[in-house]
């Protein structure tokens, strides 16, 4: 069968126009909402400790274990919320499950070598953390971050089995209507490289300036 | 509730194995098809003449760059315009198969990556092919290192074989939901399946973690996990 | 008179960097010669271009009649006959060290598990290594006994040219006897070995001739009595003056 060029661009645009914001906010909401749990949980793991990590922990494999598509069926027809609502908060926390275990690493790796010097210098144990341990810790776990950000977005398309209208479902029903997959399938998967490709290239540029600063990469 | 999860089991506990068994059955044989795929890729790359070496790179990218329903749905959908139909159950273990393989020899990449470039001069030193040396001594160390990674990848794989629910494969989810739909016992139903796939994830780690210790070898140390 | 290896004017640049500004030296069968030489001097980059792990720009090796730079095909072929004891001992980290002498024997040589074992373990007897040290894997070795584990893997291939490149600079000066003990018995017995090494005293005691190189080129080679005590060239009195200050310094440290 042929490939018409010009059609596949048409369905671009039809796609994008009509599912892409939505499938970024899906991604963008989900991410913040798995970095800021994510944050609480390896706090939690780090600075608390005992009993407490032993539970997160075992939160996070149990989160790690369920597929996504699971998630956002529990989510939405357990609590009762529109679909878009239930996407969001089923990737992130699960995305929050995966983040913490990174951010917990790095901050680890990074309290071991700056911690003690910082309180030397007589910050206190709560500016130690906040002004030197978690900076740093951001930073490095940039490359993590962007990663975790491309992953979201190539999870959203889960979201089809709830009915949210973003680009996977929008080039689905388009497909159903013309009763044709090849292009609309084509057509969403050039975005979804496009956003990748971009991400990874900002991810690269991270890493180059991350090494360039002195903090081997070593992921 | 744990009436109903009782309730559940007596009246559909034979569907609930069948989509066990499909769902374990996806999982290891893509897996398998995924580690095999992964291996040639990985040692294809290295010993490739440039041009085939970037359209496999150019491939991989394309995995890697799009999500595993677009690659499921490609599979299932737009492939039978140039071939034959293919049944639920092979179309997503093509695609779960493709899309492990190229992840895998990503992590067989880096792993052999870390093996010292110092043993493989040390082995063709003593007069073996380049490409016995990948075999007997790079591989055999690279996969030590990859083990970890490995593992995560069948966990992943287990977890996405759900994706099948997309193409009506009476796999777990799929399951969950339609005894949901028949009974309205939502989520009794997908707790006892989210309960398999938190088993199953367990047992996973395990029997790759016991492996693991058999074959570990002083000296060669394994990547963090993620 | 029969050479067993000869290399003609090898030239060798990596980059910019010319390493290797035409050597040229010819080695009879049962000869022992040490290189010597200041870092940077090519040494290594010679060795390594005698069997091809690194290809020189220009020049010819000629192996046992054979022209083995114009035949690359079959080099792992050749290289069967031809040992080569890396600075890093470089023992395959998975095997244990009766497996890392057997690998040769039975990928290469295709020979049986049996013989394979016979004559690995003949091999790890000879240089010292014993039973007990058999199954334990490299990183459970102490420096000297990898590296003569190492020899032993070498050996075992019997080949007709041992190539060493500095076998003891990674080496503790303890362990460092026990390596050269080895390496003397082995050239007594008529084993041809080209060594790169510092050990001046190996030199004068074991080798049938030295070759001191600088700079990318062979500066002089000759008889050690005459190159160690009495060298013709200038850049040989001072290179040899300092290493001997080095070497005196370090052999009388309590």
């Amino acid at each position: 069968m042929q490939i018409n060029v010009e059609t596949l661009f048409q369905i671009l645009v039809f796609v994008v126009s009509r599912g892409l914001a939505t499938t970024i906010t899906l991604t963008v909401a989900s991410f913040f909402l798995g970095l800021g749990l994510g944050s609480v949980m390896a706090f939690l793991q780090i600075v608390v400790g005992g009993i407490v990590e032993r539970v997160v922990d075992f939160v996070t494999r149990f989160l790690r274990s369920i597929p996504p598509i699971l998630m956002l069926f529990i989510v939405f027809y357990g609590l009762n919320i529109n679909n878009i609502l239930a996407s969001i908060i089923g990737l992130g926390i699960i995305s929050a499950a995966y983040q913490s275990q990174f951010l917990r690493g790095i901050a680890e790796a990074v309290s071991a070598r700056q911690l003690e010097a910082a309180l030397s210098v007589g910050l206190s144990r709560w500016e130690a953390f906040t002004s030197v341990v978690v900076p740093q810790t951001l930073m490095m776990s940039t490359p993590a971050l962007l990663n975790e950000f491309a992953v979201l977005l190539k999870d959203s398309s889960i979201a089809y089995a709830i009915g949210v209208k973003e680009m996977f479902t929008v080039a689905v029903n388009l497909a159903n209507a013309r009763m044709e997959y090849v292009h609309p399938l084509i057509a969403v998967a050039v975005v979804y490289l496009a956003i990748c490709f971009l991400i990874s290239l900002l991810a690269t540029l991270v890493s180059e300036k991350l090494k360039h600063m002195g903090y081997g990469v070593s992921s | 509730m744990i009436n109903e999860i009782l309730e559940l089991f007596n009246t559909y506990g034979s569907n609930i194995l069948n989509a066990f068994v499909l769902t374990l059955q996806l999982t290891l044989l893509s897996f398998v098809i995924g580690f095999c795929g992964g291996v040639f890729i990985a040692i294809l790359r290295s010993v490739a003449p440039r041009p085939i070496a970037i359209a496999i790179r150019l491939f991989v990218e394309l995995i890697r760059g799009t999500p595993m329903t677009v690659q499921l749905f490609f599979v299932y959908y737009a492939l039978p315009v140039a071939g034959p139909k293919l049944d639920p159950f092979t179309a997503s273990l093509i695609a779960l198969g493709i899309n492990s393989a190229v992840y895998q020899s990503e992590y067989l990449r880096s792993a052999m990556n870390s093996v010292p470039k110092t043993q493989w001069e040390a082995a063709i030193s003593l007069g073996l092919s380049s490409y016995r040396s990948m075999i007997y001594v790079v591989m055999p160390q690279a996969l030590r290192i990859a083990l970890p990674a490995l593992t995560n990848e069948m966990i992943y794989l287990l977890k996405f074989s759900s994706i099948a629910y997309f193409v009506t494969l009476p796999e777990l989810v799929y399951t969950a939901k339609w005894i949901g739909n028949r009974t309205y016992a939502f989520i009794e139903a997908y707790t006892i399946v989210a309960l398999f796939y938190i088993a199953m994830a367990f047992a996973i780690s395990e029997v790759m973690n016991r492996l693991g210790k058999n074959i570990a070898v002083p000296g060669i140390a394994a990547e963090g996990m993620r | 008179m029969s050479y067993i290896i000869e290399a003609h004017d090898i030239h060798k640049s990596f980059g910019k960097h010319h390493v290797l500004k035409g050597v040229s030296l010819s080695v009879e069968e049962g000869e022992t010669v040490v290189i010597i030489g200041p870092s940077g001097s090519g040494k290594s980059t010679f060795l390594r271009c005698l069997n091809l792990l690194v290809t020189p720009d220009r020049g010819r090796i000629v192996f046992n009649g054979i022209d083995i730079t114009s035949n690359r095909n079959n080099i792992h072929r050749i290289r069967q006959e031809i040992g080569f004891v890396f600075q890093q001992f470089n023992l395959f980290a998975h095997l244990t060290a009766i497996e890392n002498v057997m690998l040769g024997l039975l990928k290469v040589k295709k020979l049986s598990r049996e013989e394979a074992v016979r004559r690995a373990r003949e091999a790890l007897l000879s240089v010292g290594i014993t039973e007990d040290l058999w199954n334990k894997y490299p990183a459970q070795l102490s420096g000297g006994q990898q590296q003569r584990v190492a020899i032993a893997r070498s050996l075992a291939m019997e080949p007709k040219l041992l190539l060493l490149d500095e076998p003891t600079s990674a080496l503790d000066p303890e362990l460092t006897v026990e390596v050269l003990k080895v390496l003397e018995r082995l050239s007594r017995n008529k084993m041809t070995m080209i060594v790169v090494t510092h050990e001046l005293g190996f030199a004068m005691r074991v080798a049938d001739r030295v070759v001191f190189m600088e700079d990318g080129r062979v500066v002089e080679e000759g008889p050690p009595e005459k190159i160690l005590l009495n060298p013709d060239k200038e850049r040989t009195k001072t290179f040899i003056s300092k290493l001997m200050e080095l070497y005196k310094m370090e052999r009388s440290r309590p």
